[in-house]
Parts: structure tokens; sequence; C-alpha cells
């Protein structure tokens, strides 16, 4: 802890010494300042949420009717690989990152990120990594068309894309890697004085589980890659029958990847839930220690249930067994935090700003999710649901109502604090409501249309589908067209406003030592770490 | 009568904390890597080598900090600094009524300000592992005690920046 030290004002270095942020480009391209690599990772993420929903635009017109309207089949194909790569490695998780720049070093006393410089070379990795996978809808043969779990080998017969995206995935790699290194080495090393790890916010918490899933799993998705690419470029046979290898083994390998992967995109979303509903219940959490446990938990579970993706592969019936298991297990801890969230808002004195409005929208239809999620785990069922329109609707309703609300409630819940202006109440309101309206138009009837036989991954259906189709179309344009309304929002708050408070949500007494500081948080925060008792 | 200002950065984890983390994340992920290993996937053993590197390296760069800290002792007669690093200590002595603070402010926001004690063509840097919120209270302090050149100001009590507990 620093000792209060009276400051004698000094001409001299009152007129050297460098408090803000260096002014046009220079700002951006050497940030180093946690809150402006926060904010560039924020833009990056908005960003591609647009172009990662033009491109589900695109699927949803041509889907709109049976038949090719729109469209041919392999630029459909093209759209729905890429709408995923765009919005799992540059939506979600760079808003996610985000948000871990601009909160984490605020709500644990740091004046900044451990390692800014990295985090500079973090980030900047993006907008290449990103430029590379969108310039390959401009090479021979199209963008990647597969799929994004890159499946041989249908993955090895892409055109001149298949080393951009390879590289991509690399660059978002590590980015990831660093970004999570970061994050790590920051909680542990530059928490304030009397910021004990049961003493930390859970947002703080959830990302340090995140951070460490992230190391864990990487490694093996870098390494998968590569051995996709040595095995299209170099004739090794690693996923190659022909030569000894095992295309199946690329399912297993991935998905080892891929489930933690899902992880990676829900618990921070789970730390900013169990910010906001504490402070519009006007109550503590509940259970906030088993909150930590149960996050514990699912970051386990989540590297023993990877075969719950390839049930239909033909795996040993006690593979498929222990797969079902386990993964049903992870309805246990989920629902612990189902309920301490639902606790906490127990004759809390409640209130509904907007970022409570979108975390009780995430925790009702998360819970669609996972609950589908609990359908697709049973190995009978999910022979049935496989490849259909069902695993479609449960994941976009596990990482749309789900990890995108929850960072859309983070940034309502946080906008304040960062640019020192309250928002435009009634026009977030209005986005709320016409985003979880629209949300269910687009997703719920999917669940139907799964259920009726619909595969997924086509551009072209039976006519019995039809009507569904075209619901789920207009919930997909309404919900498009209502995420106007949020970078409105945003960007009339940035400009603009009425005054925040240094507490923000005066009355709702917000938690935490993000909330000690003034809005906007100044350029350099928690110079002299706070100490917490 | 003796003024002593103990500088240490601020580091929330222990070597052995550091340590039980690095222990920790490796035996989740290393028999994982040797599986895919074991398998034949060897690449993906590479790759989890070049993370733990990486992570290692983070870590240690950053607790770098704890094996920094600095001591200033002001005497009626002298001004007394000892330096630890991790490569050891090192004292240095000025006489205080001929020994000035100095402190240069930060030309950009990616560069830092810099504090030193100089007297006759030496100059020491202090606190270069602090904030240069901290930096500036510290200069404030030391100038009450040490003074400009050819000054000797009275006195006063014992005081702290950064972390007391190291």
């Amino acid at each position: 802890m620093a000792h209060a030290i009276e400051i004698a004002p000094d001409a001299h270095d009152a007129h050297a010494a460098h408090d803000g942020p260096d002014t046009g480009i220079r700002r951006w391209l050497f940030a180093t300042n946690h809150k402006d690599i926060g904010t560039m990772y924020l833009t990056l993420s908005l960003i591609m949420f647009f172009v990662g929903g033009a491109m589900a635009m695109v699927i949803r017109a041509e889907l709109f009717e049976p038949g090719m309207q729109l469209v041919d089949p392999a630029f459909y194909n093209q759209m729905m690989t890429m709408h995923a790569l765009v919005m799992i490695f540059g939506a979600v998780m760079p808003a996610f990152v985000g948000l871990a720049n601009w909160m984490i070093p605020l709500q644990i006393g740091a004046p900044d990120m451990a390692l800014p410089r990295l985090n500079n070379f973090s980030f900047w990795l993006l907008p290449f990594a990103f430029t590379l996978l969108l310039s390959t809808l401009l090479v021979p043969g199209g963008a990647p068309a597969g799929g994004w779990t890159m499946y041989p080998p249908l993955a090895l017969q892409f055109g001149d894309s298949f080393p951009m995206l390879i590289f991509s995935i690399h660059l978002m790699g590590i980015s990831s890697i660093l970004g999570a290194i970061n994050v790590i080495v920051t909680i542990l090393n530059l928490r304030a004085p009397g910021m004990t790890l049961l003493k930390m916010p859970l947002f703080c918490w959830t990302w340090l589980i995140t951070a460490y899933l992230l190391i864990a799993v990487m490694p093996v998705l870098a390494g998968a890659v590569t051995m996709l690419l040595t095995d299209h470029f170099f004739h090794t046979s690693f996923f190659n029958a022909a030569g000894g290898g095992d295309p199946l083994m690329y399912e297993h390998i991935f998905w080892f990847f891929g489930h933690p992967e899902v992880y990676i995109m829900i618990l921070p979303a789970f730390g900013i839930i169990s910010e906001i509903i504490p402070t519009f219940s006007r109550k503590p959490l509940f259970g906030a220690t088993s909150m930590i446990y149960a996050t514990a938990s699912i970051a386990f579970l989540s590297f023993i249930v990877w075969g719950h993706h390839m049930f239909v592969d033909g795996m040993p019936t006690s593979a498929d067994l222990f797969f079902m298991l386990s993964t049903m297990l992870i309805a246990v801890p989920t629902g612990v935090k189902i309920f301490n969230w639902t606790a906490t808002m127990w004759r809390g004195s409640l209130s509904f700003e907007p970022p409570m409005l979108f975390a009780i929208g995430f925790l009702f239809m998360f819970s669609i999710g996972g609950f589908s999620g609990l359908m697709l785990a049973m190995v009978p069922a999910d022979f049935q649901y496989n490849q259909s329109y069902f695993v479609v609707a449960h994941f976009h309703y596990v990482l749309v109502p789900g990890a995108v609300f929850a960072i859309m409630g983070g940034v309502y819940y946080w906008l304040p604090k960062w640019t020192g202006n309250l928002y435009n109440m009634k026009l977030a309101k209005t986005h709320f409501w016409l985003s979880t309206i629209f949300v269910n138009v687009l997703f719920f009837p999917q669940h139907f249309l799964g259920l009726a036989g619909m595969p997924r991954r086509i551009p072209d259906y039976a006519v019995q589908f039809t009507d569904w189709n075209m619901v789920s179309s207009i919930g997909g344009f309404g919900f498009g067209l209502s995420q106007i309304l949020f970078a409105i929002a945003i960007i009339q708050c940035v400009r603009g406003g009425k005054k925040a408070t240094a507490e923000v949500w005066t009355g709702a007494a917000p938690h935490g030592l993000e909330w000690t500081i003034p809005s906007p948080a100044p350029y350099h925060s928690f110079q002299t770490a706070p100490e917490v008792r | 009568m003796e003024l002593r200002i103990d500088i240490a950065p601020n580091c929330s984890l222990s070597p052995a904390g550091a340590k039980r983390f690095m222990a920790s994340i490796g035996l989740l992920s290393l028999p994982l890597s040797l599986v895919w290993a074991w398998r034949g996937f060897w690449p993906v053993l590479l790759y989890w080598a070049l993370e733990m590197v990486a992570l290692g390296m983070a870590l240690r760069v950053s607790m770098g900090r704890r094996f920094e800290s600095q001591t200033v002792r002001v005497t009626e007669s002298q001004v007394s600094l000892v330096t630890r690093t991790r490569r050891g200590e090192t004292h240095e002595v000025f006489a205080r009524h001929w020994a000035k603070v100095r402190l240069v402010g930060a030309r950009s926001a990616q560069s830092r300000s810099r504090l030193t004690i100089e007297s006759r063509g030496r100059a020491i840097e202090i606190g270069g592992f602090l904030t240069d919120e901290d930096r500036r209270r510290l200069a404030a302090r030391l100038r009450t005690v040490v003074g400009g050149m050819n000054e000797s100001p009275p006195l006063e009590v014992n005081s702290t920046v950064g972390d007391p507990s190291r």
C-alpha cells in the first residue's frame, strides 16, 4: 500500500509530465493503456458483429423460401462458414477480451494490465487476421465453405483460401493466448493489497478460469490446423486415410478444443451477469463462493464432454455413455448458477435498467439453450437431432441470447463509467425489447424445423419447412435491424449526454472498486494501489 | 535523526504462488498434450511447450518487480540509497547539502517519468518500478527532506512508498 504523501506542486514537473493519451493515430497504434486497448477490442468486435450479421442476413434471405433465389450453393456455404468464424473469433471472443481489458484492472485496483506492450501486440494481430480471413472471399475458389470445424478431407479441398484460413486462425490463436497470459499475470500479480482471490469480483474470477481454459486448449487447435496444413502441402498423413492417417481423429482433436471453446465464450458472460444482477437487486450475490466453484467445475467438465459432438460417428457404447453422462453432469454446476442468480433477485429491491433487462433475458433464454443441450446430450435422441436445425437452434440460444446478451448487458452496465455520460435509457430498453422479441422469432422456430427433420447447412429445403423458415427469416431481419439501435445508443453516449456520477447507478449502490473512481474513468486509474478491507 | 523511505512495487503473487500456478496449469495441460503426442499428433506437444515458455516468461517478467526495491536514508549530512535487484544490492551515498532531486516528466504516453538524485555529476534513478503518480509523490516527498542544491531542510518522520510488507 502506498503511503499517502503530500504532493508539492512543481512548475517544471507539471509542464513536463505527460498525463493523457497521445493524440491522433499514435494513440491507437502504440496504445499501451488498458482502456484504449479495451476500446479497440470492443470496436473491432462491434464491426465484426455487423460483418458476421450481414452474412447471417444473406443466409436467412436465401432460406426465406425453398429453392435457390439469391446466391449459389457454393457461396451460401462460404457465408455459413465465414459467419461462424467471424462471430466466434471476431465478435464474441474479442468483446470479452475488450471487457476484460477495460474492467479487470479497474476491478482489482491495478494501474494497467501487467504486460501493456504485449497487450497492444495481442490486439493488433486481430485486424490482420480478419483482413486475411475476409479476403479469402476474393481468391479463386472463394472463401472456406466446409464449416468452421474444417473437417478433413473436405477442408483439404478448399481452394487458395485454405492456407489463408489456417494462417488467420494461427494469428487469432496467438492473440488469444497472449491475451490470456496477460489476464492471468494481471490477476495474479497486480491485485491491490487486501484483494485476496476470494474477494475478487466474479467477472475477474470467470476470466481467470477462462484464461486457464484458453491456455489448456489453444495448443490443441494450433496443432490440429498445423497438421491440416502439412497434410495439404507437405504430404503428411495425420488425417489422410490413404497414407495411414485417421480423419476421425481430427474430429476428436477439434472438439477437444471446440467444447472448451464454447465455455470460453460463456464463462465471462456468467461473470458479467453475476455483476449486474446483485446491483439491480440491491443485494449481495447469493452464494458467491459456490459460483466460483461452479465455474471451475464447468471448466473442468468441459474437458471430458467433447465426444457428445460425435455420437453419430460410431464410438463404442461405453464412450457414448461416458460422454452422455458427463455432459448431463454440466447441468449441475450450471443449475447452481441459475439458482444463485434467481435467489439473488428473490425479495430483492429490483429495478429494470437496460443491463438488468439483458441479464434477465440472458437468464431465461440461456436456460432454453441449456435445456435443449440436455436433450442433445441423450445419445438416442441425438441420433435424431444430429445435423438438424434443432442443433442450430440450441447453440444459437446459448450464444446469442446467452453470450451476446451478456456482452450487451455488460456494455450497458459499464458504458457510463467508460464515457462519463449516461446513455439514452429509452433507446436501450427499446433495443432490448426488439432484440428479445426478434431473437425468439428467429431461433425458436428452428427447434420445430429441426424436430420436423430439416437438415442444417443447406441452401434449399423441402416445401413443408417453408412457413417456419419465413418466420425465422423475418426474426433474423428484425434482430439484425434492432442492433442498429445498439450502435446508435453507444455512439450517442460517446458523443455526450447527461453526466454520470462515479457510482453511475445511484441508488443501486453497485459494489466494486470500479465505482470508486470518477466517471469517465481517468486515463491513469489506481496509480496508487487502493487498499481493500 | 534519520529519515527512511522504503520503495517497493505492489506484487500480489508470491514466488511460491507462481510455482504452484505453473505446476497446476502444467499438470493439467501436459498430460493432455502427451496423450495427443502418443496418438501421433506431436505438433500439439510442440505448441504446448511454446505456450508454457511464453506463460513462464510473462510471469517471470511481471514478478521481476518483486525483486526490485530501494531504501532511501536521509540523515543530517547524507543521503544514502540502497538499490536491490535480482542481481544484488548497490549502495550510493550523497552529501545531503549538495544533492538535489530531479523529476523529468514522461515525454509521451508510451514513456515514463524519471526521478533521480543528483550531485557532483552523479545521478542515480529512484523508483523506476513505480507508477508515474507514485513517482511524483515520492519526488515531492524527497524534495521536502533533501531540498535543492546548497539546502538542508529539517528532517521529518519515516514513510514508505510501495508495498511495505515486502
